[in-house]
This record gives structure tokens, sequence and C-alpha cells, in this order.
């Protein structure tokens, strides 16, 4: 089958059409998927290294749930993003003593040299804000801000009420704003 | 919190969400090849796995009982070996009597010290 072929198939169909044998399929869902679970474990650990080994770790959970995923009671980036979340989890727990100086540099793909170096200044002064937050306060954030997930989608990856996620990324901005404040000039954020 | 302040914030989630984290190829590579091997060992027959061949000590081992049978063996071995190397006083007169022929007959009293002819005629 022509790898364009799956474009339009979703993530559930591909993943039955894997368990059926299709190799094509899992081309398809490594291609589609790794970016973004790779992405979302990048921003929680802000270690570009883990994050590699959390998007693998992931995905292998996906290859092997395939034979029992039962269409229609879950969203397979959903289910990805509550196993990422937590691996994230596990990892953190053991490495509580990270610094903020360890966090990665975010990879640039904006034209525009001026344009992209204040992009990235921004996204590295928020990954390293991030990163002060407690640990459900910025995945809920992330989820919603970055990741651009709806709140009931949130509830579902992190086995919450959508009351609690509300509360989980309204503390978290709050937290956020408070850090990033002493960052405006330096970021070009103008005061007023 | 401010308008300002949520002004400010989506600034820097903007600023992030244009930031993709570009997975390597190398990473890539692995995922397929995890999800190629998951495959494979399911499309693997269970009974398919090859037998170890069996050598001919151990064909014979087994087929007498496994290494015990053969502990069993060589103990009865090494103990026919002690007999026939020290052989008990009494057999040495019995076998002399039946493989010498010499005028000196072996008599049942030589053996039997305390049977009496007498009560064996009676």
């Amino acid at each position: 089958m022509p790898f364009d072929a799956l474009d339009d198939v979703s993530n559930e169909a591909l993943l039955v059409l894997y368990a059926n044998g299709d190799r094509a399929a899992a081309r398809a869902l490594t291609m589609r998927l790794t970016p973004r679970v790779l992405g979302y474990a990048s921003r929680v650990l802000g270690d570009r290294a883990e994050a590699d080994d959390v998007a693998q770790e992931a995905m292998l959970r996906l290859w092997k749930i395939a034979p029992d995923w039962r269409q229609g009671e879950a969203k397979v980036s959903t289910w990805m993003y509550r196993v990422v979340a937590n691996l994230c989890t596990d990892r953190l727990r053991k490495k509580r003593s990270s610094t903020l100086d360890e966090v990665d540099e975010p990879i640039d793909e904006t034209p525009g040299v001026e344009a992209q170096m204040q992009q990235q200044e921004r996204a590295r002064a928020l990954t390293l804000a991030l990163a002060t937050l407690p640990e459900r306060q910025r995945e809920a954030v992330i989820l919603r801000h970055i990741e651009g997930l709806a709140n009931p989608e949130i509830a579902e990856v992190l086995d919450i009420s959508v009351e609690a996620v509300e509360s989980l990324t309204a503390r978290g901005k709050r937290a956020l704003a408070t850090v990033l404040a002493g960052q405006r000039e330096a970021l070009g954020i103008d005061h007023d | 919190m401010t308008d300002h302040d949520d002004f400010d914030l989506e600034l820097f989630f903007d600023a992030a969400q244009t930031q993709t984290a570009d997975a390597s190829t190398d990473l890539l590579l692995r995922i397929a090849g995890d999800a190629d091997a998951i495959l494979d060992a399911r499309d693997t027959p269970v009974g398919s796995t090859p037998i170890a061949k069996v050598g001919f000590l151990a064909g014979l081992v087994a087929m007498i009982g496994g290494w015990s049978a053969v502990a069993g063996v060589s103990t009865a071995a090494v103990a026919g070996l002690w007999f026939g190397i020290m052989a008990p006083t009494g057999v040495s007169a019995l076998t002399n009597g039946y493989l010498t022929d010499t005028s000196e007959t072996a008599y049942v009293s030589d053996y039997l010290p305390g049977f009496d002819l007498t009560d064996a005629g009676e």
C-alpha cells in the first residue's frame, strides 16, 4: 500500500490495520504520533534524550496493545498522551534534582533571524518557567495551551475531573506569569 | 491575573507551539523496528521453535532413566568389581571345590561345620 494512501486514515483505523499485520500502518502511525508525544515529553521533562526514550516506550506500548484495542472507547492520541504523562511522572520522580540550566534548546523552524531568535528565547523561557511548576500543573498547562487539547480530554489524560483541570491550568498560568514577569524586557515584551 | 498577563502568556505559548520537536531518524527507525519486532514475534508459530538436538550420550542416559539411573548402574558395577577382587573365604573354598580337579575333595562339612551326616541319614 502506498504510504500516502494512509494519510486520511484515522489513528484508530491505522492501529487496527497494524494489529492485522499491516507494517505500513505502523510506519504511518510512527510518523504521525512520534513528533507529538516527543514534543509533549520534551516539554514536561525538559530533557531531549529522556524524551526520546519516553516516546519510544510509549509507542512500544501502543504496538503491544494494538490487538486488544477496542475502537470507539478512546482516542489513540488521548491514550498516548496518558501513557506519556505516566512515563514522565515516573522519570520525574526519579530525578528531582535536575537543574534549569539543563533544559535543551528548542528546535527552531520559523523564518526571519530576529523573529526566530525572539521566538526561540520565549519558548526557552517558557520551558524554564514550566519546569518550576508542580508536575500536574505543568502537564495541564502544556496539554491545554501548547498541545491544544480540550479540558475534557486533558481530564481523561490526567485521570482527574474537568474542574480539577481548570484549577490546575489557572494556577499554573498565574505561576508562569509571575516567573516570566521579570523577563519581559529581555524577551522583547513591552510593559504597557 | 490581569488581561495583560494573559496576553503575555499567549505570546509564550505561541512561541512554544512554533518550536516543533523533530524526531531524529534514529528514533523513528527504533520505533518502527519495535513495531516490526512485535509483529514478527506474534507471527512466529508457537511450535516452530527448533528442538535442541539430543546427543548420543544424552539419548542413552535418557533411555535408562536419567543421570540418577546412571549413578545406580555405576554403583552396582563398582560393587561387582569389589566382590570380584575381594572374594569372601567361603566363596573361594566353594569355587575351588568345583573348579579344581585334585584329590582333595570338598565335603559339605567344610562349608557347613554344624552339619552332621549321621543326622542326614536318618
